[in-house]
């Protein structure tokens, strides 16, 4: 049996939005920003998750950051139940999991110099020595491709490539086994982004790290990631290999979403699905499967049931009734 | 009054911007030439920093205060742009070149309508109002397929979408029947199925309204999806020009290659590792003497070092600046 490094078990968080509910709170609007997401990742692989705008991907990461506490559901980690953890098992828990996020122009502290940025985890754990730590921090320097002398150096005196490579070396201090990466690239110039992306991988296999990734960008996911997962309106419909999402998506919804990427070259214009009208409030999702107002397979069924998770005969799952057993 | 194919002529265009103390000057637009044809879509391309969009703003004449145009040519129907004065500039814009910016929660002001955002236009060049301006403005909002019209000008901007919004930032942009349409990274905020609609919506309206569009982009995808030509420019500097096809099939400088090659392309699976560029792009305000790609340059010469590389003619329309191209 394999050993998961990351279970999620049917993930919900609900937040609650506006005033009404009465006193007591118990029909109080809410925004089911994630409703039932189960995951599992293996030590060293990478997951991709996609979806637009909207689709609780961010929301799911942070529920695996544990800055948000779930609303139901499980978060298993190395084996362990760590969704209600405190104290010292989450600082356990979070000593492993550390994030990168999108803009590195907001996520590093304009006042501090970079050596104490990245040994900033470090000294909040509080378990080195300062020689120790010095040394840590130069060695984190090199693994992420800058010089010794960025450490005295502070954020400002660097470009957005090398402020994410400090955000990454932040993000490694602490030995994590887990990264989650938030748009890691959409903020960098293009001809940056293949150097980061390339810097990811070797960091990868260089610690067998564990990647949760998030981006817009589906060929950037594609080629960073083993399992793609694909999330509509709070839920999962789709997740398989990476390969077999991206060459041949099964749900409606990944058709649609994979045919509007961009061409690769001026004469790849691939038939693209149109989709009609626009993603439907999550305060207020649609009866049925969440995707019939916009699906262009839509059927009778599909207004009033919803489509549960099947799997399909290569291995993937995809929830849609064109698929599941007739 | 006719000028032939031509609609905009852009003739070693130089911005620069000076800093508070005078001193500092970056050169965001370093000398560009293009010509653009009626009905013609021409892609700029480049990073951040490469003045792509120092030379859309330069055209509109809506350039920041620290920036100037120190010296060039911009010639819109023949007739240069740069010796116009202030009113004359304010009756073209918008009536007979408009444009696109990035974010539409940025261009609407969020406390007028969009109803009175896109009557604004119509009233000030058209001198609409009444019947005809409510039925111009029903007419736009159907071209640029926002269902339910009437609802709809009467919202305000937080009340709808940002692909939504963004189609009415094309409804003003085109509700005077411009000549120009100058798109500056038009779907960067957008959600990827929302990118796709809204290319489909600016390529139908440059084909039934015969408009010429810029699009300036980081993006080679959105190129690919909307250009005839593109012209890549790094730091300043128009580095490559030519017809799309050509420009993906034979790539002549070496920035153009690398950064054509660093794309990761979700059809190409496998390929552990991408072509990555070293180095990062140089600082205008101290630009080495030669090619400002030198520094990363992979098939660099000597000479690179010493001299900026004149435009080399690769084929009647493909020219590059580059002396490895010259060499060969």
């Amino acid at each position: 049996m394999t050993q998961y490094l990351l279970e999620a078990d049917n993930l919900v968080k609900h937040f609650p939005v506006g005033r009404g509910g009465g006193f007591r709170q118990t029909n109080r609007p809410m925004i089911k920003a994630v409703d039932g997401v189960s995951f599992k990742l293996e030590a060293g692989t990478s997951l991709g998750l996609v979806g637009e705008s909207g689709c609780g991907k961010t929301t799911t990461a942070r529920l695996l950051l544990r800055l948000y506490d779930v609303t139901a559901g499980s978060i298993r980690f190395g084996g362990e139940e760590v969704q209600n953890a405190t104290g010292k098992p989450l600082r356990a828990y979070r000593n492993q999991v550390q994030a990168v996020f999108q803009d590195p122009y907001s996520s590093l502290n304009p006042r501090m110099r970079v050596r104490d940025i990245v040994a900033e985890p470090l000294v909040a754990q509080g378990q080195m020595g300062r020689k120790e730590l010095r040394d840590w921090v130069n060695e984190l320097l090199s693994v992420v491709g800058l010089d010794a002398n960025a450490a005295h150096r502070f954020p400002h005196e660097f470009s957005g490539g090398q402020r994410q490579r400090i955000a990454i070396a932040r993000g490694l201090a602490l030995r994590p086994r887990l990264v989650i990466l938030d748009e890691p690239v959409s903020a960098l110039d293009v001809s940056i982004r293949a150097q980061i992306l390339n810097l990811l991988q070797d960091l990868q296999d260089k610690f067998n790290l564990s990647y949760v990734l998030i981006a817009h960008d589906l060929d950037v996911v594609a080629h960073m990631c083993d399992v793609i997962a694909v999330m509509y309106l709070g839920k999962i419909v789709e997740m398989g290999t990476a390969d077999s999402i991206s060459r041949a998506p099964a749900h409606p919804y990944t058709q649609a979403l994979f045919s509007a990427r961009l061409p690769a070259r001026p004469d790849g214009r691939a038939a693209r699905i149109k989709l009609s009208g626009e993603i439907p409030s999550p305060l207020n999702p649609p009866p049925g499967c969440h995707f019939h107002t916009r699906c262009p397979h839509v059927m009778a069924r599909c207004r009033s049931a919803q489509p549960p998770l099947t799997t399909l005969p290569d291995g993937r799952i995809a929830a849609c009734h064109l698929l599941g057993p007739a | 009054m006719n000028h032939g194919d031509t609609l905009l002529q852009v003739k070693d265009l130089k911005t620069h911007i000076l800093g508070r103390d005078g001193l500092r000057v970056t050169k965001a637009v370093d000398g560009v030439s293009f010509d653009l044809k009626r009905g013609e879509t021409l892609g700029i391309i480049g990073e951040s920093g490469s003045g792509k969009t120092m030379t859309a703003l330069s055209i509109m004449r809506i350039l920041p205060e620290a920036a100037r145009v120190i010296s060039g040519e911009i010639l819109f129907n023949g007739e240069n742009l740069l010796k116009k004065g202030d009113a004359e500039m304010r009756r073209l814009r918008g009536e007979q070149m408009s444009m696109i910016l990035q974010d539409p929660m940025v261009s609407l002001d969020p406390l007028f309508t969009v109803g009175s955002q896109l009557a604004e236009p119509l009233k000030v060049h058209r001198r609409l109002s009444g019947a005809p301006l409510a039925n111009r403005m029903t007419e736009l909002m159907s071209a640029v397929s926002i269902p339910s019209p009437e609802t709809r000008l009467k919202q305000y901007p937080h009340q709808m979408s940002g692909g939504m919004l963004q189609r009415i930032v094309g409804a003003i942009a085109i509700s005077c029947d411009p000549q120009l349409l100058i798109a500056d990274e038009p779907t960067t905020a957008l959600d990827p199925t929302v990118q796709a609609q809204f290319l489909d919506l600016l390529e139908t309206l440059r084909d039934s309204k015969h408009l010429s569009v810029i699009v300036v982009t980081h993006d080679f995808g959105v190129a690919a999806r909307l250009c005839d030509r593109v012209m890549v420019m790094y730091a300043g500097r128009v580095v490559e020009m030519g017809p799309i096809r050509e420009i993906f099939d034979h790539p002549r400088h070496p920035y153009t290659k690398a950064l054509l090659a660093s794309i990761p392309d979700a059809t190409e699976l496998g390929a552990r590792r991408l072509r990555s560029i070293e180095g990062s792009p140089p600082d205008l305000a101290m630009l080495p003497p030669g090619c400002p790609f030198a520094p990363r340059c992979p098939s660099v010469l000597e000479r690179c070092h010493r001299e900026y590389p004149g435009e080399f003619r690769i084929a009647s329309e493909h020219v590059a600046s580059c002396w490895q191209v010259s060499a060969q």
